[in-house]
């Protein structure tokens, strides 16, 4: 059993996400070599306040839940396999019952509603170790909250990253926000939601074309056609103010890591070409090609010394990367010929892309910055474009049109843990999450 | 004895082919190209393409499972219905292929409301011609510059109409992409026109990417209308 254990261990330390718990919290291996954790999360239990008509169970148990299930790290018990009544044991887990279902660990939720107040308890337990597992604050007390379930969601969301930390070592990526665009006929109209797909909110409402937005900094840039052709704006405390408006196309929008330029295309001088502007006034700073093709999408290395982009200047477009001056621009990927959106991993070594294949279908690869080497990460699961790392770099959201309608997904970076986010029709196209 | 065993074998396999009558490779290939050059039939006579098509993947599984007299049988009728589809498809061409409105579509949707600009329908194309383009391409093809020349000659009759070129992409690829994309295509309308002795001044690009589709399915002759070059009178 130890050697297991062991194998166990050693596969988690290669995959992002390591064992920290030398206290006794056991790894199994589950499909293929991908190592779960198993956890039980019962419902949220009313601890003696007024009765729940807010939706305050779904709030605490019910975010937790979802939010492991999409962190891809654990295998969650199901519920009808509990034994006794997790509510009868109130927040003292009876270990005896947990450790008879297999579970590792346990979650357990208690509120008291008092008012348009509620008392939160969340708490994570080893069932091996048979021991409450001591978390940072918010979570080393109850915490008074807000009778609302956005405010619980997001008090549950930061536990699940402390769970996610305290097994991984990293936080989870909850309380991020992504940005996306939902078409509804000929409009198109931003929208901010959470990883998990709910608290989802509309950023404008022109009834035009607004696409292709990026958050960073605390602020939106976008490009939209409400004043003519596709020109830049930067939303920011509730305003969208003009940021490039030269002849031609202004699109994209890459805000460098250090916040000092913000990588675009422009076609002024004729083809689209990348340019730096100031992230403020929109000045150009830079022009990086020049070339008689097209060449747009750039996309920041973390360290940003290099930008990847996307060329057609070999006849079909295809991932570059050069300097963050524009020198050194050499092709990355030679397979397939319909390359695009890349984005450069926040851990450095891959850029993910959307690759069309020899079927016309679009499915989702990561190409390594060192040897060029190609990981295919869906397939068979309708057309799957446009994705964006987490911040951590350990995630990616896409869209696929698996369920019919494009609909935004999270994978874990391999690839192996895939589900969808969003909750709403849809359709939802060109997510970028917040860094 | 082993290159030798060899060199009869290879020698014999035609002998062996031929007594036990081999695929039907040409026949296959035969009917394949003319599914595939089939996209009207596909759209305009979907049921009996189908039908095409059902016969000659039933000619495949039979060609895999070893029975190529049998094969043989499915493959002719396979070219037959898929022939007949062409036919039917032809008929029905001009009904088929007319734009249409899906009637659950609020009309008001097909409105425009975002402001200036936007509005590709404000104005009208005095006597210019629409313009198409290859997939993924931004040169113009022979029909393109015939389209063009004539094109040049309206400039040319009315000198003071200003011009705005609209490139378009049809939907698949990535939204940015497709916006430079419609760009290139709109740029080089631009300098065939100025080739063609208009004042590069009278005309202006805006790309419009993938966002204004007139074609809203999901066919290759869906595409084929999306990849085009619009013209606008200001």
């Amino acid at each position: 059993m130890r050697t297991l254990i062991c194998a166990a261990i050693v596969l988690f330390a290669l995959s992002p996400a390591h064992a920290q718990d030398e206290g006794g919290i056991e790894l199994t291996v589950g499909v293929g070599d991908l190592v779960l954790f198993n956890l039980a999360v019962p419902d949220a239990i009313n601890l003696g306040g007024e009765a729940d008509t807010r939706g305050v169970t779904e709030a605490l148990s019910g975010t937790i839940a979802r939010d492991l299930k999409i962190a891809g790290y654990f295998n969650l018990i199901d519920k009808k396999a509990f034994l006794g009544d997790p509510n009868a044991e109130g927040m003292n887990p009876n270990y005896v019952n947990w450790i008879n279902i297999g579970t590792q660990g346990l979650i357990k939720s208690g509120y008291k509603i008092t008012g348009n107040q509620v008392l939160v308890d969340l708490r994570l337990y080893s069932v091996d170790g048979q021991r409450r597992i001591d978390l940072p604050a918010p979570y080393d007390n109850p915490a008074t909250l807000p009778l609302d379930p956005a405010k619980l969601r997001y008090h549950a969301h930061g536990f699940v990253n402390e769970v996610i930390r305290h097994f991984t070592k990293s936080p989870g990526f909850f309380n991020t926000r992504i940005v996306a665009v939902r078409p509804d006929g000929r409009s198109k109209e931003l929208i901010m939601v959470s990883p998990d797909g709910l608290d989802e909110a509309q950023l404008t409402s022109t009834g035009g074309i607004n696409m292709l937005p990026s958050l960073g900094g605390g602020r939106i840039y976008f490009t939209s056609f409400r004043n003519g052709g596709a020109h830049l704006f930067v939303l920011t405390g509730g305003e969208a103010r003009p940021f490039s408006s030269t002849k031609g196309l202004n699109t994209g929008a890459a805000l460098s890591p250090d916040g000092r330029s913000v990588a675009v295309t422009l076609s002024k001088d004729g083809q689209p070409e990348i340019y730096l502007l100031d992230p403020n006034t929109g000045a150009i700073q830079k022009r990086l090609t020049n070339n008689w093709a097209i060449d747009t999408s750039p996309s920041w290395s973390p360290d940003g010394r290099r930008l990847a982009f996307v060329s057609d200047r070999h006849g079909s477009p295809q991932i570059w990367t050069m300097n963050a001056d524009g020198s050194d621009q050499k092709r990355i990927t030679f397979q397939g010929e319909y390359n695009q959106t890349p984005d450069w991993s926040p851990r450095g070594d891959k850029i993910a892309f959307t690759a069309r294949d020899e079927r016309n279908v679009f499915d989702i690869f990561t190409v390594s910055v060192d040897d060029g080497s190609i990981e295919r990460l869906t397939q068979n699961q309708g057309n799957n474009e446009e994705p964006t790392w987490s911040p951590d770099g350990r995630y990616l959201a896409f869209t696929s049109t698996r369920t019919g309608t494009s609909q935004l997904w999270i994978m874990t970076g391999d690839g192996r843990v895939q589900n969808r986010i969003s909750v709403g029709k849809g359709p939802y196209i060109t997510p970028f999450w917040g860094r | 004895m082993r290159f030798l065993t060899r060199t009869l074998l290879v020698a014999l396999a035609p002998l062996v082919l031929i007594a036990c009558g081999g695929p039907p490779t040409d026949l296959l290939k035969d009917v394949s190209t003319t599914l595939s050059g089939s996209a009207l039939a596909r759209k305009c006579a979907p049921e009996e393409y189908a039908a095409a098509d059902r016969m000659f993947k039933k000619a495949q599984k039979q060609i895999e499972d070893g029975d190529n007299d049998g094969a043989e049988v499915s493959l002719k009728a396979a070219k037959q219905l898929a022939l007949k589809a062409q036919q039917k498809a032809e008929a029905r061409r001009a009904e088929c292929e007319a734009p249409k409105v899906d009637p659950d579509t609020d009309l008001s949707d097909l409105t425009d409301k975002s402001g200036p600009g936007l509005d590709a329908t404000d104005g009208d194309s005095g006597g210019m011609k629409t313009v198409y383009f290859d997939y993924n391409a931004f040169d113009l093809t022979p029909q393109a510059k015939d389209t063009m020349a004539r094109n040049a000659t309206w400039m040319r009759n009315n000198p003071s109409a200003q011009v705005v070129i609209e490139g378009h992409c049809d939907n698949r690829g990535s939204t940015e992409y497709n916006l430079a994309l419609g760009e290139k295509r709109g740029q080089i309308v631009r300098k065939y026109f100025t080739g063609l002795g208009v004042d590069p001044g009278r005309l202006s690009v805006v790309s419009y990417g993938e966002e204004q589709p007139t074609a809203f399915g999901e066919t290759e002759a869906d595409h084929a209308r999306n990849r085009r070059a619009e013209f606008r009178v200001r």
